[in-house]
């Protein structure tokens, strides 16, 4: 590791259900990005990042990955999640993203 | 027979005249140190060799080329002496345990903080060049210790004494933190390999009660004097002496008497004060004086007098059995950077661990073994000496390679126990006492960032989770339209969350 990025800002949700790949700079079909709303620091050596959507932002949506950011438009993805199946949101339910991220040396 | 060689700035070397390697530790010890001696017959290595070059020494019986390393460190000391074919080159210094003693550390404080994790932070903080692999997890945890104005070698045998531990910079410029009297060298020396020895035993090293004193607390106290009751006079007398004095005439509406003054120095003729403090006397006195005006109260008159007492930070623990065995022995440590009772007591408690027995130490001189740790235990079986098959702790090892030596497998001398005090290390101990005098003064609030070169992992969880907030909504429903009832809802029809990982 070696650099420095600016840190999370944003967690976005997206439709492609493309296989995670090193290199990858966003995601495969970004639908909505939401600024992060909690950063948990209270456990050591981990912090947990928390956005959250409302039944009515993603209506319709089928969620199939999840990338946080650095930047609510554009800017440097720290990390990429692709769900086994997908999530279907039809106006009735709210979602919830939980980014764990834990270091070790 | 022994063969040795030095590889220095890893070119080798065959030819040395004569090499002497100390390795040793202990309470106040220095680091191993080693001193080669080449001839140097005209002007030979007259510029071969510089300071701070690696030296590599390797020693083994019988076996050729020696392959084991005994020691490795810097140059520091390059002397020419002698002239013509009489001339010889002496290289000198320590191993890299002396980068330990020469970098103080930052200013830290550790709460709570396991030892091996403190060690490596130290390490981490102020030290380059030196691995950790071999620093050993511990069962102590040290509730507060303050690091100020140490060397690193200094801060970490403070830890090591509180842990039990013992640690080296070994021959692969690796710290090694290890449990103390626990690593055995698997080496036991008798009579088929002791050339010669010498124990003896002594009570000068003996302590069984010490007192530990950190640095002083303020905290706040405070006297109610009912005038003419309580004291006599103007003068109210308090049980402490007075820091931030504060006097109050007590009534419907509190009096705040100020500005107060120094008695002796303060003149209520000419000077407006109130009262006047007398703190080697720990009395406030109530003025009359012209410029000051009347502050005397009648009898009956309550006064207030709030202050902070000044406490020293003292924790004495003693040994009974030890007091039995061997009398009354007492030690006062001042460490004006012990700023709690549980650092105190931790100090307090490691000394008298180490200092309520007897010290016996023993020097023997060794046939046929050249490779032993300080640090590590052997078992001695020497019965002339009352010495039957005793575990000890070897505390230094010395090593004499010459051709005679090396002829007889007799290169190795070695200590064991504790090392009895030598007039340098009471120096050592001196210099460590005024070093923590002159830093004490600095505030104890200490904010650190701790930079070090390494890789760090990471490891992700992302959790999706959704909950369906229902279609239906309760209000003015049935069974639900009570006040303040427990089981009546009001809102969204929501239902179990649904949590995904990834």
């Amino acid at each position: 590791m070696g650099g420095s990025v600016a840190y999370p800002t944003h967690i976005a949700v997206g439709t492609s259900g493309l296989t995670f790949a090193s290199g990858q700079t966003g995601l495969g079909s970004e639908v909505e990005r939401n600024q992060i709303d909690t950063q948990d620091y209270s456990t050591n050596e981990q912090v947990t990042l928390i956005a959250n959507w409302s039944p009515t932002d993603i209506s319709g949506a089928i969620v199939r990955e999840v990338g946080v950011f650095n930047s609510g438009t554009g800017g440097a993805m720290s990390s990429r999640n692709v769900l086994a199946g997908s999530l279907v949101f039809d106006g009735e339910s709210e979602l919830q993203i939980q980014q764990i991220y834990r270091f070790f040396l | 027979m022994i063969n040795n060689l030095v590889e220095i700035n890893s070119v080798e070397y065959n030819d040395t005249k004569q090499m002497s390697v100390k390795k040793s530790i202990s309470d106040f010890n220095t680091t191993s140190s080693f001193i080669i001696k080449f001839d140097n017959v005209f002007g030979k290595y007259k510029d071969t060799f510089s300071l701070n070059q690696d030296v590599l020494i390797k020693a083994d019986i019988d076996t050729d080329p020696a392959t084991t390393k005994v020691f490795r460190g810097i140059i520091e000391d390059i002397k020419y002496s002698g002239e013509g074919l009489n001339e010889q080159l002496e290289l000198s210094g320590r191993d890299y345990g002396a980068i330990l003693q020469d970098i103080i550390v930052q200013p830290r404080i550790f709460k709570d903080t396991e030892a091996s994790e403190i060690v490596k932070s130290l390490m981490r903080q102020n030290i380059q060049g030196i691995s950790l692999n071999n620093v050993n997890a511990t069962s102590t945890t040290i509730d507060k210790i303050t690091f100020n104005g140490l060397a690193v070698f200094d801060a970490i045998k403070k830890v090591a004494e509180i842990a039990g531990f013992f640690f080296y910079v070994d021959e692969d410029k690796d710290l090694n933190f290890k449990q103390k009297d626990t690593v055995s060298s698997g080496e036991t020396f008798d009579n088929t390999n002791v050339l010669g020895a010498s124990f003896n035993q002594s009570d000068d090293d003996i302590f069984n009660e010490v007192k530990v004193v950190g640095n002083r607390q303020q905290t706040a106290a405070q006297q109610i004097f009912t005038t003419g009751t309580d004291n006599t006079g103007s003068v109210y007398e308090l049980d402490a002496k007075p820091y931030n004095t504060k006097v109050t005439l007590s009534g419907t509406t509190n009096t705040i008497y100020q500005p107060g003054g120094i008695k002796f120095i303060n003149d209520p003729a000419s000077e407006n004060v109130k009262y006047l403090v007398d703190f080697p006397s720990s009395e406030v006195t109530l003025t009359s004086g012209t410029t000051a005006g009347d502050n005397v109260v009648p009898a009956g008159s309550v006064i207030i007098i709030d202050y902070d007492q000044s406490t020293p930070l003292i924790k004495t623990l003693k040994d009974n059995t030890s007091i039995n065995s061997y009398g009354l022995k007492i030690k006062e440590i001042i460490d004006k950077n012990i700023n709690s009772l549980n650092e105190a007591t931790d100090v307090a408690t490691a000394f008298i661990a180490e200092n309520k027995d007897p010290v016996t130490r023993g020097d023997l001189k060794v046939k046929g073994i050249v490779d032993v740790t300080p640090g590590e235990t052997a078992v001695v079986n020497l019965p002339n000496q009352n010495q039957s098959s005793e575990t000890y702790s070897i505390i230094q090892a010395k090593y004499d390679f010459n051709s005679f030596n090396n002829q007889n497998d007799s290169a190795l001398t070695i200590t064991v126990s504790k090392k009895v005090d030598s007039l340098v290390d009471l120096f050592t101990q001196h210099e460590l006492r005024l070093r923590s005098l002159e830093t004490s003064e600095v505030e104890s609030s200490i904010t650190n960032v701790e930079l070090f070169t390494g890789s760090i992992g990471i490891s992700g969880l992302c959790q999706v989770i959704s909950r369906s907030i229902g279609s239906g909504f309760y209000f003015n429903v049935t069974g639900h339209d009570i006040l303040n009832s427990p089981s009546s809802l009001l809102g969204d029809v929501r239902a179990g969350s649904t949590v995904i990982n990834l």
